[in-house]
């Protein structure tokens, strides 16, 4: 089936993508009283808990070095980027899975849709983070320039899980249950409302083999103090995730048509 | 679902699953199928529900892959154009217009082409008040009658259809007929339709492919005495 009759216009892609954009970010507000503003209520949220928990002492996020509110908010906006990749790329199959199945659609455009959408709802209360960072006093090293970079390798984990997941959870629906609430876990084995510093245990060792302590510390880090956390191993598993998310992209790329064609869509 | 998990596990460990016949209830939705159409065919892609026309047409198109055999397109074909459940695709939210463009997009137009068909398609459609307001608002015969006149206002060397004029009135249905007998008869260029109203088509139609269970069983072209024996025998089988 490599007929070029089947391939999608080259010159087409680009308009493809402007409208799969749109059509994502207006689906989600476009119908609400807020609108972006849940972009910032919903982390928002999730911040009261933490410091709630850290002000009721359950919890001992170790030396922050900046307000914990800041560290916090900061920590919880990079990793929803992560979780949202994620859950969009495992989801591609119920968004797009009816529209797959009646036009034959370039795969690759959908998932790059998937990364820029999560993205730009990443970055709208990410620019408002750093505009609460310097209100509050925390300086931000010139190296945070660098901070793009350094964010990527977290998406790609997140899409290269979440491409994975949709694949095999398109045909049992076990596998996205079971990995919605691996992730969720992993929330807490990674370190997001604490330092990777902490060194209690079994949680130490966890953190130490975790490949998200050193793909959200990273970025928390190049930000706040401008170099990687244990640069050499960061950028070990920077190498190891860009080549999962290219074998993770074309290996769905190939299945996506057997899993339409066996499987259909829910 | 067992061997949909087997199957994508050894895709996955880079190991292509090996079984040379069919497995507990598993079934060829097409088998032993091999036609040539021609430009200038203007064909009809019959057979009960189930026969296999919509996989079959979803393969021509090349949205499913095929196990075994080959389609072969002639080289000088550059747009093939597919249209299954007309209304798909489109947003409620979206107005009339915007999903002109996303589903212009679907087709692999760019935003030149779809604004360079604007007009056609307003006029076609004649949905001109209508157009500015949102989709959610549209009766099911307005949406039928947009996403027909996107895909008529697309210039394809092959079109199929899949049934696509089940929601529209007879008055528009009429007028895509005679759309699509002007454009595609003697154009150089081919259509496909895959319907159960085999009648309101067979005056323009030079093709008849009849399909049950799977299997290709009738070829011709005599249209008209094809239809007549297919539904007689549909009524005699009931």
């Amino acid at each position: 089936m490599s007929n070029p009759t089947f391939a999608f216009p080259k010159k087409s892609k680009k308009f493809l993508l402007q409208q799969l954009i749109k059509l994502r970010l207006f689906a989600d507000f476009k119908k609400s009283f807020l609108g972006w503003l849940w972009l910032l209520i919903l982390p928002l949220f999730a911040i009261l808990t933490w410091i709630f928990m850290k002000g009721a002492g359950i919890l001992q996020p170790g030396d922050t070095k900046i307000p914990y509110t800041a560290f916090v908010l900061l920590s919880t906006t990079i990793w929803a980027l992560f979780y949202d990749t994620y859950k969009n790329c495992s989801q591609i199959f119920i968004t797009y899975g009816k529209t797959l199945l009646v036009n034959k659609l370039p795969i690759e455009i959908i998932i790059l849709n998937e990364l820029i959408v999560s993205m730009i709802k990443f970055l709208i209360p990410f620019v408002f983070i750093i505009i609460y960072l310097l209100f509050i006093g925390v300086s931000l090293h010139p190296l945070s320039l660098l901070f793009p970079l350094v964010i990527i390798p977290l998406q790609l984990f997140g899409a290269a899980i979440g491409l994975l997941t949709g694949l095999f959870s398109a045909i049992a629906k076990d596998f996205s249950l079971f990995m919605d609430n691996i992730i969720k876990l992993f929330m807490l084995l990674s370190p997001v409302v604490y330092t990777p510093d902490i060194s209690t245990g079994l949680l130490a060792k966890v953190i130490k083999y975790n490949p998200l302590t050193y793909l959200i510390s990273s970025p928390r880090n190049i930000l706040l103090h401008g170099e990687l956390y244990q640069p050499q191993t960061s950028i070990i598993y920077f190498i190891i995730v860009a080549i999962l998310f290219i074998l993770l992209t074309r290996f769905f790329v190939i299945n996506t048509a057997r899993i339409l064609e066996r499987e259909g869509v829910a | 679902m067992f061997y949909g998990v087997k199957d994508l596990t050894a895709y996955f460990l880079g190991i292509k699953p090996k079984y040379t016949s069919l497995r507990k209830n598993e079934f060829w939705a097409l088998q032993n199928i091999n036609f040539t159409i021609y430009e200038n065919d203007i064909t009809i892609l019959a057979g009960i529900n189930g026969s296999g026309k919509t996989t079959l047409t979803r393969m021509l198109s090349g949205i499913y892959e095929t196990e075994r055999g080959k389609i072969k397109y002639n080289p000088k074909v550059k747009r093939v154009i597919s249209v299954f459940a007309i209304k798909s695709g489109f947003n409620p939210i979206l107005t009339g217009r915007e999903n002109i463009y996303l589903k212009a997009s679907y087709y692999g137009l760019t935003k030149e082409e779809t604004e360079a068909n604007m007009d056609f398609i307003i006029a076609f459609s004649n949905l001109t008040n209508h157009l500015d307001s949102p989709l959610g608002k549209y009766s099911s015969g307005m949406k039928s009658r947009l996403a027909m006149s996107i895909v008529l206002s697309i210039k394809s060397d092959v079109l199929f259809i899949d049934e696509g004029f089940s929601f529209s009135d007879t008055q528009f249905k009429n007028k895509c007929y005679s759309f699509l007998k002007k454009q595609y008869s003697q154009q150089g260029k081919t259509l496909i339709i895959a319907t159960h109203r085999l009648t309101e088509i067979s005056d323009f139609a030079n093709r008849l492919l009849i399909l049950k269970e799977g299997q290709l069983i009738k070829d011709t072209q005599d249209v008209k005495n094809g239809i007549f024996k297919y539904l007689t025998s549909c009524e005699l089988n009931e």
